[in-house]
């Protein structure tokens, strides 16, 4: 072995960095191999800051299925937000919440929820019109890590937002 | 790390080679035009069209001897240079630029970037389809690839189709054992076929061809370093679909 090279790193994470990289092409069969990605109407990332909430969101009550909950977020973040909508997705590519809502964007969670291991999914905020953000949020839930898609017009407050993911963590 | 020497010559070979391609330097320090021209300095280029959307690509062409052989200098840093930008924040014209230059015809656009993936550099990686990583054989350059293979994975997040067409070894020593082992411990970590075989070795060659603006090609004994890129040039070339494409390098 080549001490001043591997005695600075970890073989195995490189292997695992590299080989990740690697693997990209959409396997054949794919439904979601052809999708757009970034459209047209793309515009770009945004360091806005973000708009408090009208008003704080309920503390989380008993736990309920999941579904119920996402029901009950988007409900709170169209009130309190005016928030066009939320959808979820989990490992996979699957729509497990919102499939009609917002599709065009359904790839942006994807890539989030599928993210490799050594690369953690971190929040991802899209501005993808004039008053529009896309709001990409990783979430740990008792069922397993989903990311939610949130379109709003300004993007959601750091506080507000850890309030809305305790609704959906156990 | 030799990205730009890379990047001057290796368009140069695709050029030779009848594809028609773009050059654009979009490292403030303007490498890449300092390397070809004389006028660099004072030409309207990549950074400006990010930064003013009434300016057309037409205006940033710099044609060179060859027909198919174009670029595009780094124009005025501005705030690229401090870093303030913001990753992200020019995504939209770096993808309107990529759309005008595949409009105008050019197959393959070379992008010539800063060291590092944050700023302007990661929305040109993000907006490419592919992107090449030019790696100085020597241990302190090695010991960083996992930082690189990192950040590309998190750019990947947003551009699932971004493809690596490979890492290509730069700068090697021949006579330095040192700089042959770092190239041989790069091979052991990566997947294989991860690492061009084509490698670049150091040469005095490179000096003299910045001295006078020109390609390696182009000197009157450059014919063998020539041959080493248009051999590189191969080897992307097996990896590019058809379509035109828009590759990006950086280090």
């Amino acid at each position: 072995m080549n001490d001043s090279v591997h005695a600075w790193l970890d073989p195995e994470e490189v292997r695992r960095l590299a080989a990740s990289l690697a693997d990209h092409a959409p396997a054949s069969g794919d439904p979601h191999r052809d999708e757009p990605g970034f459209g047209t109407g793309f515009v770009g990332f945004t360091h806005d800051e973000p708009a408090p909430l009208a008003a704080a969101l309920p503390a989380p009550t008993v736990a309920s299925p999941l579904p119920e909950r996402l029901a009950r977020v988007a409900a709170e973040l169209s009130r309190e937000a005016s928030a066009d909508g939320l959808f979820a997705v989990a490992p996979g590519g699957e729509v497990i919440f919102g499939a009609s809502v917002h599709p065009e964007f359904h790839f942006g969670a994807r890539a989030l929820v599928d993210a490799p291991a050594t690369t953690p999914a971190r929040r991802a905020r899209w501005r993808i019109g004039p008053d529009r953000h896309l709001e990409l949020i990783p979430v740990q839930t008792r069922s397993g890590p989903v990311v939610l898609g949130i379109v709003v017009p300004h993007a959601l407050p750091t506080v507000g937002l850890a309030a809305l993911i305790r609704q959906l963590e156990d | 790390m030799g990205k730009t020497t890379v990047a001057i010559n290796l368009a140069h070979a695709f050029a030779r080679a009848g594809t028609r391609t773009l050059l654009v330097d979009a490292d403030p320090q303007g490498s890449v035009g300092l390397s070809l021209t004389r006028q660099s300095r004072r030409l309207t280029g990549f950074f400006d069209y990010l930064t003013d959307p009434s300016i057309p690509l037409d205006r940033l062409i710099v044609p060179t001897r060859m027909e198919t052989f174009a670029l595009v200098a780094c124009g005025q840093g501005g705030d690229y240079e401090s870093g303030s930008a913001g990753a992200g924040a020019h995504l939209s014209r770096v993808r309107s630029f990529l759309h005008a230059a595949a409009s105008r015809g050019y197959e393959v656009c070379l992008i010539d970037t800063a060291a590092g993936l944050f700023g302007v550099t990661g929305d040109v990686v993000t907006a490419c389809d592919s992107v090449m990583i030019p790696q100085q054989a020597e241990p302190l350059g090695i010991r960083s690839v996992p930082k690189l293979l990192e950040g590309l994975n998190r750019l990947r997040v947003m551009n699932p189709r971004l493809s690596l067409l490979g890492v290509c070894l730069t700068m090697l020593q021949h006579d330095i054992p040192e700089s042959l082992e770092a190239g041989t411990a790069l091979r052991q970590l990566l997947p294989p076929g991860m690492v061009f075989h084509t490698e670049i070795p150091r040469d005095g060659l490179f000096v003299k061809a910045s001295a006078r603006g020109l390609p390696v090609g182009a000197l009157e004994q450059g014919a063998p370093m020539q041959a080493v890129f248009d051999q590189l040039r191969g080897e992307i070339a097996a990896k590019l679909p058809t379509q035109p494409r828009r590759s990006s390098f950086f280090a």
